[in-house]
């Protein structure tokens, strides 16, 4: 067997296409992560200057303000979450949903969907990834590989020789189609796993997409080989591959994503601006007790407390702004809820697409999916419930005002 | 000329047999017609929310009671961003865009809620849209009906019967090429249809009819590209392969490359980056809730010079207004220079990735069908600064009733007590300094100029692939007039 191993590489190092295959292969691999690498460090010097910058600017701030109201006002923090160490490999919805913010203590629905995205024309067309570059283009150069490996030997009439030699006819393909194969897989995974060394990754995640990316190449492998040898026509079986390819990459995935957003309806974000806009601004025409209630009921703690004097009091500002977040939670759960119904239902339609399919085992690795995007915004809204209750207090009188435990408290926040 | 009608005749005849074509052009029109109907229901239902959002969101705020006027400064306003009507072919950067900013005084924010913030997460290729198909898909299925139109016959042998014939290579070349123009043709048939219903939404008819010659410019790039590599290769396989590595690397690699290369070459700072450097510069401009900040000292002096009085309380007019007009004034010049600055290096960041042009017809056709339609990062600027523009119109508005229909003293007393409270109001009728707000795509005639450039480049392209394949076929076909 090592006879047929050393033959079947010999034999591909003569196949200038093959060679140029794989050598592109490498070369756009380690363009990829080394484009991922350098955004992810780009990323961390982002938050690096946004830490210093948000508590520089707090302590400026915070000193001089006269009460504890305006301190909470004008008082910006920081929430965000870090690039993971695989992020380099598959970006995700990274480049288009908000995974950094800096809330105060106004109402959070006015502030949770800011988003601090880049440019949209550059991420319309989309970025180049790892993950792109396996689900998507690594398919296509196996179809280009191995469409006409048995085709090729049949016209050169070599292939009954073949057969007759190995004493069965799949053997001599199986060598040459797995060298192939594996050459790509060393070609994909050797800048992968360099840079996942590099930025630090578990071993046991790296191990698990390298896993995947070779089964994965294995089945498109195997279903190409399939089909090379069932049409003789080079032409036609590269044909049918193609469209095979068109359906799992693009027709399944788009058209689940465009019957997702079909069937699973979500409220307008436009509604929830709206509402809670109107909520927070109608406080000022009720008479301030009607807030005060609205605002008892889900904070019973502070009804000692509830009393407000003639004129401006910071504490009814505080609680009206806690109730107009209160009118929107049913809508803004509906569209936290909805969105993940749509994600279930990508990741059955995942079944049917192996591209998806790869796609999702990347980006939830790599903490880039839907999910680690709502894991890091419940956890933006538990940090503004945080900075609520260390405030609450000072607020309401139960304690005296003390900047100094306001700059105390956790200024920047990383959501793991 | 006959003979190349012929010719093309016979290629639509010898498709019609073939299983393959049939079928791929069969699954290609479902495609395409599946994209279009789920944009064109997305976005005009879209439109149509957004329209009516922006009419409910006037309603309201002309809706409000009397009030202190800064109340409303903060009240604010939204403005939604409604697609231009040829957005149902490209919606561009749209999905990718907030719909909805909210506008009130001394600040911007930012765009929120675009599509993609509940758009279920697809791999690699993130919307099923007509531009999509028509840039990407159409040409693949090009390629799977065409690629043999000329290795077919050599393999057949047929070609030197045609030249013994007498057919020159001209006449095959032309014939060849009018096939899968004729094809190209038919294929584009629903991007017109589509693209001459927007003209009933609004959309101007010279628009739209250049939106589908560039659509079918670039298809004949392909087309003639086809042809070429056709007459080219030795085998049909081999064509095959050419044109698909082709169109990996033009509808897949050049486009994502040159947004990397973007991003890249040219990094733009995220927006709460550069807010920190605003915040810093703000803080000298003062703050104008506060007439006692220094930074408002001189104007203190001038305007108690102005009318001759001593002090505040002797104005005819209120002074915390004029405060809030100067600040707000002062600050959104400051604001504005960050946007500004902001806008030219987003604009900067596209201008290297749309020079993904000179090597990929693709991001010809994307630059030139998003620039048509109005959904370019360049429309986005448009509607941000028109945004801008409401708000300061209405930040200010809000600020002369503050000026001259609210007396210094019973503002600086509206805190005392729920009566002085009431006392510090302004009518309702002020309210009306809002403008109704409508986002239009730029004139026509500007998208289309806009969009020129993109054109020509297709043009060109088309020109190049032309004379590719026809060289391709006089040194392949043209051996046997020569001997």
């Amino acid at each position: 067997m090592p006879g047929n191993l050393q033959r079947e590489w010999w034999f591909l190092l003569r196949d200038r296409q093959a060679v140029v295959t794989v050598v592109a292969t490498l070369l756009m691999a380690s363009l990829a992560v080394s484009i991922g690498l350098r955004d992810v460090s780009l990323q961390h010097e982002e938050i690096a200057y946004l830490q210093t910058s948000t508590l520089e600017d707090l302590n400026a701030t915070l000193t001089g303000q006269p009460d504890p109201g305006s301190a909470a006002y004008y008082g910006f923090r920081f929430v965000y979450d870090p690039p993971s160490e695989l992020a380099f490999a598959a970006r995700g919805v990274r480049d288009q949903l908000p995974w950094k913010h800096r809330l105060r203590m106004l109402a959070l629905e006015g502030q949770i969907y800011e988003h601090d995205s880049g440019n949209p024309e550059l991420a319309q067309a989309g970025r180049i990834d790892f993950a792109f570059l396996v689900s998507v283009l690594t398919p296509l150069l196996i179809i280009l590989m191995l469409h006409d490996v048995v085709g090729h030997e049949r016209r050169a009439n070599r292939f009954d020789l073949l057969a007759v030699t190995a004493g069965n006819a799949k053997v001599p393909i199986r060598w040459r189609a797995g060298v192939r194969l594996m050459a790509l897989c060393i070609a994909l995974l050797v800048p992968f796993v360099l840079a996942a060394l590099w930025s630090g990754a578990a071993a046991l995640q790296v191990t698990q997409l390298s896993l995947a990316t070779i089964v994965y190449v294995l089945l498109w492998g195997a279903v190409v080989t399939w089909v090379a040898r069932r049409i003789a026509s080079a032409a036609t079986s590269a044909t049918v591959l193609l469209g095979l390819w068109v359906a799992l990459v693009l027709v399944v995935p788009l058209s689940a994503g465009a019957i997702a957003e079909q069937r699973i309806t979500v409220p307008e974000g436009g509604e929830i601006l709206l509402n809670q806009r109107e909520v927070v601004n109608r406080a000022w025409d009720l008479p301030e007790a009607v807030t005060m209630e609205a605002f008892v009921a889900t904070h019973p703690e502070w009804s000692d407390y509830a009393e407000t004097g003639d004129g401006f009091d910071w504490k009814w500002y505080y609680s009206f702004q806690q109730v107009g977040d209160q009118s929107v939670s049913e809508l803004s759960g509906a569209l936290r809820q909805g969105v993940r119904e749509r994600d279930a239902f990508m990741s059955k339609a995942a079944w049917i697409s192996p591209p998806l399919m790869l796609d999702r085992v990347f980006t939830r690795l790599a903490r880039t999916d839907i999910a680690a995007f709502q894991r890091y915004e419940s956890c933006a809204r538990d940090y503004h419930e945080y900075l609520r209750r260390a405030h609450y207090p000072m607020i309401f009188g139960a304690e005296p005002y003390d900047v100094d435990r306001l700059l105390a408290l956790e200024n920047t926040k990383a959501c793991l | 000329m006959t003979g190349a009608f012929r010719i093309a005749v016979e290629e639509w005849r010898y498709w019609s047999r073939s299983r393959l074509a049939i079928s791929a052009t069969v699954l290609l029109l479902i495609v395409i017609l599946a994209a279009v109907i789920s944009t064109v229901s997305r976005m005009q239902s879209e439109s149509d929310a957004r329209r009516s959002m922006q009419i409910a969101a006037e309603e309201t705020f002309l809706a409000q009671p009397d009030r202190h006027p800064h109340r409303m400064v903060h009240y604010g306003h939204y403005v939604f961003r409604t697609p231009a009507p040829l957005a149902v072919i490209d919606p561009g950067v749209d999905p990718l865009t907030g719909t909805v900013m909210f506008l009130e005084g001394h600040r911007h924010n930012s765009a929120t809620f675009p599509a993609a913030y509940t758009a279920p997460q697809v791999a690699g290729f993130s919307f099923l849209t007509p531009a999509f198909t028509y840039q990407v898909l159409v040409p693949l299925v090009l390629i799977v009906v065409g690629f043999s139109v000329f290795a077919r016959e050599r393999e057949l042998q047929t070609d030197t019967q045609l030249a013994a014939q007498g057919v020159g290579p001209m006449v095959l070349w032309l014939g060849k090429t009018l096939a899968l123009l004729g094809l190209s043709a038919v294929v584009v048939l629903p991007l017109a249809i589509v693209a001459l219903l927007a003209t009933s939404r609004g959309e101007s008819l010279g628009t739209a009819s250049t939106l589908v010659l560039a659509y079918f410019l670039y298809l004949a790039v392909w087309s003639f590209a086809i042809v070429g590599f056709s007459a080219r290769a030795q085998t049909a396989a081999m064509s095959l392969l050419w044109c698909c590595v082709a169109w990996l690397f033009v509808t897949v690699l050049v486009p994502k490359l040159a947004s990397d290369a973007g991003n890249t070459l040219s990094p733009v700072a995220g927006k709460l980056q550069t807010d920190m450097a605003l915040i810093e510069e703000m803080r000298s401009v003062g703050d104008g809730h506060n007439t006692a900040d220094p930074a408002f000292e001189a104007l203190r002096a001038r305007v108690l010079d102005q009318y001759g009085v001593e002090s505040v309380e002797e104005l005819p007019v209120n002074f915390r207004g004029i405060v809030a007009e100067t600040a707000e004034a002062n600050l959104t010049e400051v604001l504005n220079r960050f946007a500004e600055e902001r806008m030219h290096n987003e604009l900067e960041q596209a201008r290297i990735a749309r020079n993904g042009a000179f090597l990929s017809p693709m991001v010809a056709i994307r630059n030139a069908s998003m620039q048509t339609v109005g959904s370019d990062l360049g429309h986005h600027h448009r509607f941000l600064r028109e945004a801008e523009a409401a708000r300061y119109e209405f930040v200010q508005g809000l600020n002369r009733a503050h000026i001259n229909q609210l007396s210094y003293i019973d503002d600086i007393n509206r805190n005392n007590n729920d009566a002085a409270g009431m006392r510090a109001r302004v009518s309702s009728e002020n309210w009306r300094v809002l403008q109704s707000f409508d986002f239009q795509p730029a004139p026509a005639s500007d998208r289309i100029r806009a969009a020129g450039f993109a054109i020509v480049l297709l043009f060109l392209w088309s020109v190049a692939a032309a004379w590719f394949a026809y060289l391709g076929i006089r040194n392949t076909e043209g051996r046997f007039h020569a001997g």
